[in-house]
């Protein structure tokens, strides 16, 4: 589904964000990319969802080299990716409605098939009356949920969520985290950048750490103390062990 | 969610382009440019029509001058002029010939002579004028040469001279009015696709959110496109109102005899309503493929 290999991120001419990473996340996975505010998680996300490129290394998306994709080519893979912005990125001038339902209408889908989803989805996320509010209108949480609502409208086959319940409660954060649990029941890949450890622990996905511009594997289902422990070597090192089937080089 | 029509006019749209500051004016300078190109376009019509029409009287007349001999009397004179139109009408493609009467010489010599030319005593030309076949190429040359074994000293005038300076600034005024309609139309396609820039540029954030939901560079030309229709149809119809207004008063003017306007819109011929009616179809045209053409230009520069 997604792999890095010794992938390099950097600003100008400014310092490596990220260095060397390398790891893969299969089809149907879940992970928490984890770390503190400025690590990297977001750049992280960005080269998974096509915003920007390595300047080192290869990332690969659905089995393709996206260093060799022409730009026609990213419309049909960011349409398999739904985002969750940090800063939601609604269209202000749009309904809560009409924002969820964009994925929907660039991909050409059926009006009335939008106007019998859209609604639904919306009524999940605890907003069936704020439909036609514009975002100016609702609170942070609000928006949150309309901008998580536009991420997974469409089913895509790889969800990133960037700080999801950053500004939510925690009943509304861990109920949203059931939402990402379900689509990923159903398919989809997810991954969701925090920097909430508490949110964190409450689940036993995987998580990728970011730590000192690398990443590290941890995962608290295993019984390996080297796949859990935060100071083993960096995700990119193909002999670590593999305690998911997940990590690795590919 | 507000009910939304999918037509060129009410298409939906994601980006609030019809708030643009830079836009607000556009459907009135598009529909000034249709205007002018309209004006222009029929002067070059008018001028293209009366040209033919001039250039067709003109090549198929000629005059012939035969200059009055001294001490010459009546019947010498009179069998001279029939020797030189014997000598016109057995020219191939004259059709007819007539001698103009004293007063009709008298008539054209007033600007020179004055009104009393006849009674100066002075020795006036005879003047033959001469009627042509249309299309058919008289052979000037051989006639002036015959013509002058008849009457000595007889000049043979084909306008070609006037015909040519008039001909000239008839071209120069139907070049200039096409010039006009080609630059009007340029820079009605400079501002749209300046306006198209613009919008892009204001509206960058929300072309990157479209572009990271998955839409294609066309989906988003789209929405500009449709603008452009919208404020280039509005500024048609301004323009076909107004240049319409206009050619309607100049043909109550050429029906009342006045104003240069009215008189030069004499030569106005319905079939020309036609192509004047192309104008604000080609600006809307225009707007429509020039935004295209820029936004598309300019998402490809996008790096993502």
């Amino acid at each position: 589904m997604v792999l890095f290999d010794g992938v390099t991120v950097r600003y100008g001419a400014g310092p490596e964000v990220l260095r060397g990473i390398s790891f893969t996340l299969a089809p149907g996975s879940f992970h928490f990319l984890v770390g503190a505010s400025g690590a990297g998680k977001s750049s992280l996300l960005k080269l998974m969802y096509l915003a920007m490129r390595p300047a080192a290394g290869r990332v690969e998306l659905f089995g393709r080299d996206v260093s060799v994709l022409k730009r026609s080519d990213y419309p049909a893979m960011r349409r398999r990716v739904g985002v969750v912005f940090q800063d939601f990125r609604l269209i202000e001038h749009l309904s809560a409605t009409d924002n969820v339902a964009l994925p929907l209408r660039i991909a050409g889908v059926r009006e009335t098939d939008i106007k019998r989803h859209v609604p639904e989805l919306l009524a999940w996320v605890g907003l069936k009356d704020h439909l036609d509010a514009l975002p100016a209108t609702l609170s942070g949480g609000q928006q949150q949920r309309v901008a998580i609502a536009r991420a997974v409208i469409s089913r895509p086959s790889l969800l990133l969520a960037d700080e999801p319940t950053g500004n939510v409660d925690d009943g509304i954060g861990v109920r949203l985290m059931y939402l990402f649990e379900e689509l990923n029941k159903m398919g989809t890949t997810v991954v969701v950048a925090t920097h909430n450890e508490g949110l964190v622990g409450r689940f036993t996905h995987r998580q990728l750490r970011i730590v000192g511009s690398t990443v590290t594997l941890t995962d608290p289902t295993a019984t390996d103390p080297a796949a859990t422990d935060p100071q083993a070597p960096a995700a990119q090192d193909s002999t670590q062990p593999q305690a998911d089937g997940n990590y690795g080089k590919a | 969610m507000a009910k939304r029509k999918r037509s060129l006019l009410r298409m939906r749209t994601d980006l609030p382009l019809d708030r643009d500051s830079t836009a607000r004016f556009l459907p009135w300078i598009i529909g000034f440019m249709v205007y002018l190109a309209m004006i222009a376009a029929t002067v070059a019509l008018l001028v293209e029509r009366a040209t033919d029409r001039w250039q067709r009287d003109l090549s198929s007349q000629l005059t012939v001058e035969l200059p009055a001999m001294i001490g010459e009397d009546a019947s010498a004179r009179a069998e001279r002029i029939d020797a030189a139109v014997r000598q016109i009408s057995g020219t191939d493609g004259v059709i007819s010939t007539r001698l103009l009467d004293e007063a009709e010489v008298a008539r054209l010599l007033a600007p020179w002579l004055g009104d009393a030319a006849t009674e100066l005593g002075v020795p006036l030309p005879d003047l033959i004028a001469v009627s042509l076949q249309p299309g058919v190429a008289a052979d000037i040359g051989d006639l002036r040469l015959r013509i002058q074994e008849a009457s000595p000293g007889a000049v043979v005038d084909d306008h070609a001279a006037f015909n040519s300076r008039a001909m000239g600034f008839l071209r120069t005024v139907e070049v200039m009015a096409v010039t006009l309609l080609i630059l009007v139309l340029t820079a009605t396609a400079g501002v749209v696709a300046f306006v198209a820039r613009a919008g892009l540029s204001i509206h960058r954030q929300i072309v990157d959110i479209l572009h990271l939901v998955g839409a294609r560079d066309a989906y988003v030309a789209r929405q500009f496109q449709a603008q452009a229709f919208r404020f280039g149809f509005v500024g048609a119809l301004i323009g076909s109102v107004l240049g319409a207004a206009t050619l309607l008063a100049a043909a109550f003017w050429s029906v009342r005899g006045e104003a240069a306007i009215g008189v030069a819109f004499r030569a106005f011929e319905p079939w020309m309503i036609w192509p004047l009616a192309l104008i604000p179809i080609s600006a809307v045209l225009i707007a429509v493929v020039t935004v295209r053409i820029a936004v598309q230009g300019a998402l490809r520069r996008m790096a993502y």
